[in-house]
């Protein structure tokens, strides 16, 4: 899981913002939640969903429920009611309230899962088909998710996936900005297993941004050429 | 929607344009996106647009009639590349000053955009994009190319495979995968595509083909483009920061 630190509203108030959030009892469960949308917005929810999880008591909260739809569910739930306390008063300055949670991870007792929550509250689960999500500036970085992940594809080989389809972004959307912070999560291990913010100053994301373009002229220079005769009479 | 890419190189120029069509889900239609005026020897003109397509058609109708008469508005004659731009613009604002208002009184989005580009006699091959109000900017050494449409799919390969220095045939090859790219992620982008290259200073048109469905190297590409683009990733060094075995496993299951 993976998310930028880009937050912007105009060219001249731009600033580093976390949007990784992670909920985690070693052994027990870990659930990552990653934010995109009005700034105040995710920053009220992801304050309300602390606050619910220092209860052990009352209703369950994210260190507490029992599954993962339960635990979109409850992002849903914390949105929906920022949504109604500050929504009208964003809406009268036509301010866009919209926000969207990514959240995943695994609960002892299921297997790792995925969800999309929309601005509505509402959510979805990502299957064997379309085994991601993205949120916010999902195109540029999309073409090379789709092409080389699969739900068999080996962890590592994912990320290094991942930290192509950020640059892919970045280098055309000056709203998507370093660093990024990367949380990988290997299966049944209920425990965090890396946890990365990349900076610009990143040796190793700097060879991807440098040198992944001429990987990929070389891959162009291997692919057959069409035997299209080239000069047609005219 | 659309895709159109104009690139330029050293080593001369490849445009490519989709022939998606729409006005709603069931509205779909094929239509070309790519005209010609080719006098060789002399020049080579290649129009791609993106819009409304009765506007782009009323303008390369204007166009077409201009040129038969052979005047000073006729892209057989405008000696530099940058008229020919500035023709084009001039008949994008004819048109949307006839049909503009009536379009506007029922919300029809009017506007529409060309990428013009080739060579003619005297000077360098030159690369243009007409905006919908008709003005135009030339592709500088910093960036190379002009995409109109559903653009941002098919941005990142162009953006860091193709290189001022590519041959026309890569640059060919990775216009196809970004045409890959876009038509696998909008169906308002659809086959067939119209491809044509240009070599510098040839003044004709060298390859200029129109890849359909059933075209075994189009074919090839979206079949293999992929498994060696994770074969890449695969290949390419991992970061030290993840030495953990584990995350190199595949498929963990259990």
């Amino acid at each position: 899981m993976a998310s930028d630190s880009r937050t912007n509203a105009g060219v001249d108030q731009i600033s580093t913002y976390r949007k990784t959030t992670v909920f985690e009892k070693p052994g027990e469960r870990v659930i990552v939640l990653l934010s995109s949308g009005n700034l105040a917005i995710t920053q009220a929810v992801i304050n309300a969903l602390m606050s619910q999880a220092r209860h052990t008591e009352g209703p369950p909260n994210l260190l507490t429920v029992e599954s993962m739809p339960e635990a979109a569910g409850l992002v849903g739930g914390a949105l929906r009611e920022v949504q109604q306390r500050d929504g009208p008063y964003l809406a009268k300055h036509n301010i866009d309230a919209r926000a969207n949670f990514i959240v995943g991870g695994q609960i002892r007792g299921e297997r790792p899962r995925l969800f999309l929550v929309y601005t509505e509250g509402n959510y979805i689960e990502a299957t064997e088909e379309t085994p991601y999500f993205q949120t916010g500036e999902t195109k540029y970085g999309k073409p090379i998710i789709d092409r080389v992940v699969t739900p068999t594809t080996p962890l590592i080989e994912a990320a290094k996936c991942l930290l192509v389809s950020f640059d892919s972004t970045m280098r055309s959307n000056i709203s998507v900005g370093l660093p990024i912070d990367l949380t990988i999560y290997e299966r049944d291990t209920l425990r965090i297993g890396l946890s990365r913010r990349i900076t610009e100053a990143d040796p190793y994301y700097q060879m991807v941004h440098t040198q992944w373009g001429s990987g990929l002229r070389q891959l162009f220079s291997q692919l057959p050429n069409p035997d299209w005769s080239y000069h047609q009479p005219t | 929607m659309t895709y159109c890419v104009a690139v330029k190189l050293d080593a001369g120029m490849v445009f490519a344009s989709d022939s998606r069509s729409n006005a709603g889900v069931d509205q779909i239609a094929t239509v070309r996106k790519m005209a010609v005026f080719e006098r060789a020897g002399q020049r080579v003109v290649t129009l791609l647009w993106a819009g409304n397509l009765a506007v782009t058609q009323a303008v390369l109708d204007l166009l077409e009639r201009w040129s038969r008469a052979e005047g000073d508005r006729s892209l057989w004659n405008v000696p530099a590349m940058d008229e020919a731009a500035g023709l084009v613009g001039e008949a994008l604002r004819e048109v949307q000053t006839r049909d503009g208002p009536y379009l506007m009184q029922s919300n029809v989005d009017s506007s529409a955009s060309f990428i013009v580009g080739g060579q003619i006699a005297g000077e360098g091959p030159r690369l243009f994009q007409v905006y919908a109000q008709g003005n135009y900017v030339e592709a500088s050494e910093d960036v190379p190319y002009f995409q109109i449409g559903e653009h941002k799919y098919g941005r990142a390969i162009i953006d860091r495979a193709i290189t001022r220095q590519s041959s026309l045939i890569n640059a060919a090859k990775c216009v196809l995968v970004s045409f890959d790219y876009t038509l696998r992620s909008n169906i308002s982008v659809g086959l067939p595509i119209d491809l044509l290259c240009y070599a510098r200073d040839s003044l004709r048109a060298g390859l200029n083909r129109r890849i359909a469905e059933s075209d075994p190297y189009f074919q090839m590409i979206h079949q293999q483009w992929g498994e060696r683009l994770r074969r890449a990733v695969e290949d390419w060094p991992d970061p030290d920061w993840a030495a953990d075995p584990a995350l190199s496993a595949g498929g963990a299951g259990g």
